[in-house]
Formats: structure tokens, C-alpha cells, sequence
């Protein structure tokens, strides 16, 4: 009785939530109206100069790059921190060489999940790579692009638990990928030094507003921080994952 | 109406984090609060801020309710194993 109340009433917030959404997009008035000051000053410097049409993405890796590279290390400390605290302890058996065991305990999932979750895994990567390369014209970018590239990661669990997952992005190779693409961000603010320019100086030509290879080092840095978060956010998943195996397996306690 | 719209999704936010509150299970707390970020998303929509729309978007539907998930399964198997450990440790003192 109880159970059924709580799921006609969360029910009922998922309904309400929607109606809200729609009421939101249709509601929603012009930008110019409502904008203030420091708004309007922003938009009237921000794309002449950079050439970017996503003010946000002008702001993040030209004028400001610097914080965002250091909130890529944010992120790197958090995954370095999480995958010492959950690696293996000496009487855990990780299961190194019988890796292959773990699967065993697992439903396996229905032709239906697993037809539903490969359309979704495609639709997810084609979505964070149009996010990623158009991060300077459309709403977006590399931090965004990144998560929903983990999210494939995820569905690849939710189908094929962590073998495949292991099988498909062998956690190695991410960590590798993750430390190249934050070396490549740190690299790439250091390169403008070499022609007498300051750190992350945007010396790439600011190309025509609107185009796919417009405002410079943006849309590069849009795409190195993706494939650093991305990575960051599966291998931060995967720990967790990892661990959880472990456990429901029973063979460590 | 767009006043009335921001409005109204500032309500639905506040009584989403009433829910989140209310509800005592962390298994369950997890889908709320994921399904509270959502309203969150179409405040972000109102407020004319796609990029953190986008986001949230990710980050409350999937990395919060996974993580915090798998950490309650870990606990949960934890919890389990004591309760096996003090059962067989009752078995063998009587």
C-alpha cells in the first residue's frame, strides 16, 4: 500500500516536472530583453575578439584558460584520490588473471536491454562528439561532452557488467588516454610562451563567427578536455564499479 | 509568463528538496534526488544558462545516482557479511 503511494507520487513529480519543462521552453523570452549589464558588456567583447559563439566557451578557454586547466586537475586529483581508496588491499583477490569469473554471478541481460543500450551507447558518443567540436557555437563543451561519454561507459555496465566493460575500455588504457589528454591541455597553454605570447594566449586566428573551425584554440581545448573528462569520469565509474564486483561476488569476505 | 514559469520551477525545486528529505531509504533518496536535479535543469532552462542545463543534466541522471549506488552496495556488503560474521561467531560460543 505504502509502496504504491510512493510510486503514483513520484510518478506524479516526473509528470509535473515535464509539464514544467514544456511550460519552460515555451515561455522562454528573448535573451536581449533581460540581459544586464556585465551580460551585455561580455557579449559585445567576447565574440568579435574571439570569434567563439558560445560566450560561455570564450570565457572558459580564452579568457580565463588557466582556471579551467587547473579544474581539469581538480578533476584528476579526485580520480587519482578515489582509485588509491578503492584499489584492491592485499587479502582482496582482484581477480587480476581470473578476471573472466566475474560475470558469473550476473543475470544476463535481456536481447531487449542490450538492443536499447547499444542504440544508446552510439547515440551518446556521436552526441558528446557533436558536443565537444561545437563547443564554441552551440551551448556546451568539453566538460559536458566528456560526462556524457562516461554515461556509454555506464550503459556498457548496466548490459554487460564489468568484464565487458574491462573487455571494451581496459582501464589501463584509460588512465593513459586521461594523463595524455591533461598533459596535452597544460602543453597547449604553454606553446604561445614560445612565441613570446603569455600562457594560453589565444594566437590561432578567430576565423568567421559560426563555423566549425572558428575562435582559435577553443574548439582544441574543447576537445582535450572532453577526452580528459570523459576518461576521468569512466575511470572514476569503473573503480567504483570494480569494487562493487568484488563484493557481490562474495569471494573477498 | 516568464516570471510565472521561473516561479513555478522554483516551487517544484523546493518541493523536490522537501522529497529528497522526506524519503528515509538512501536507495530510494538516490533516484529522488537524481529526478531533484532534473528540476533543476529546467530552472537552468529558464534562467537562459544551456551550457549548466547540459551539465546537470549528466551529472544528476547519471554520475550522482551511479556512484552514490555502487557506494551503497558496497556498504550494503559489508553490513551483510557482519551480521554472517556474528551469527557464525554466536554459532560456535553456544
Amino acid at each position: 500500500m505504502k509502496r504504491s503511494v510512493h510510486r503514483v507520487g513520484f510518478g506524479l513529480a516526473l509528470l509535473l516536472l515535464g509539464i514544467v519543462l514544456v511550460v519552460a521552453f515555451v515561455s522562454l523570452e528573448d535573451a536581449e530583453a533581460s540581459k544586464g549589464p556585465l551580460a551585455a558588456a561580455i557579449d559585445g567583447v567576447a565574440p568579435p575578439v574571439t570569434g567563439a559563439q558560445n560566450v560561455v566557451a570564450a570565457v572558459l578557454f580564452d579568457f580565463r584558460p588557466l582556471d579551467s586547466m587547473l579544474e581539469e586537475l581538480m578533476l584528476l586529483a579526485a580520480v587519482l584520490g578515489a582509485t588509491a581508496l578503492l584499489r584492491p588491499s592485499p587479502d582482496e583477490d582482484a581477480g587480476g588473471e581470473g578476471g573472466d569469473e566475474w560475470g558469473s554471478f550476473a543475470e544476463p541481460a535481456s536481447a531487449l536491454l542490450r538492443a536499447a543500450c547499444g542504440a544508446g551507447v552510439v547515440a551518446l558518443v556521436i552526441l558528446s562528439v557533436h558536443i565537444a567540436v561545437h563547443g564554441h557555437i552551440t551551448p556546451g563543451g568539453g566538460f559536458t561532452a566528456g560526462v556524457i561519454a562516461s554515461a556509454a561507459a555506464g550503459l556498457v555496465y548496466l548490459v554487460g557488467n564489468h568484464p565487458v566493460l574491462q573487455r571494451i575500455a581496459p582501464a589501463e588504457a584509460i588512465q593513459v588516454v586521461e594523463g595524455a589528454a591533461i598533459l596535452a591541455v597544460i602543453l597547449g597553454g604553454l606553446v604561445p610562451l614560445a612565441f613570446d605570447a603569455a600562457m594560453f594566449e589565444n594566437l590561432l586566428p578567430p576565423g568567421t563567427r559560426g563555423e566549425a573551425s572558428s575562435a582559435g584554440q577553443v574548439p582544441l581545448f574543447n576537445i582535450a578536455v572532453g577526452i580528459a573528462v570523459g576518461s576521468g569520469i569512466t575511470l572514476l565509474v569503473t573503480e567504483f564499479v570494480r569494487q562493487t564486483d568484488i563484493i557481490r561476488e562474495g569471494r573477498v569476505w | 509568463m516568464e516570471t510565472i514559469a521561473i516561479s513555478a520551477a522554483l516551487a517544484v525545486v523546493a518541493l523536490g528538496a522537501l522529497a529528497v528529505v522526506v524519503s528515509r531509504d538512501p536507495r530510494r533518496q538516490t533516484i529522488v534526488v537524481s529526478a531533484w536535479g532534473l528540476s533543476h535543469v529546467v530552472l537552468f532552462v529558464l534562467l537562459q544558462a544551456p551550457d549548466v542545463a547540459l551539465a546537470a543534466l549528466v551529472i544528476d541522471t547519471f554520475v550522482l545516482p551511479t556512484i552514490t549506488l555502487l557506494a551503497l552496495a558496497k556498504v550494503a556488503g559489508w553490513a551483510r557479511e557482519h551480521e554472517r560474521r556474528q551469527a557464525e561467531r554466536q554459532e560456535n560460543g553456544g
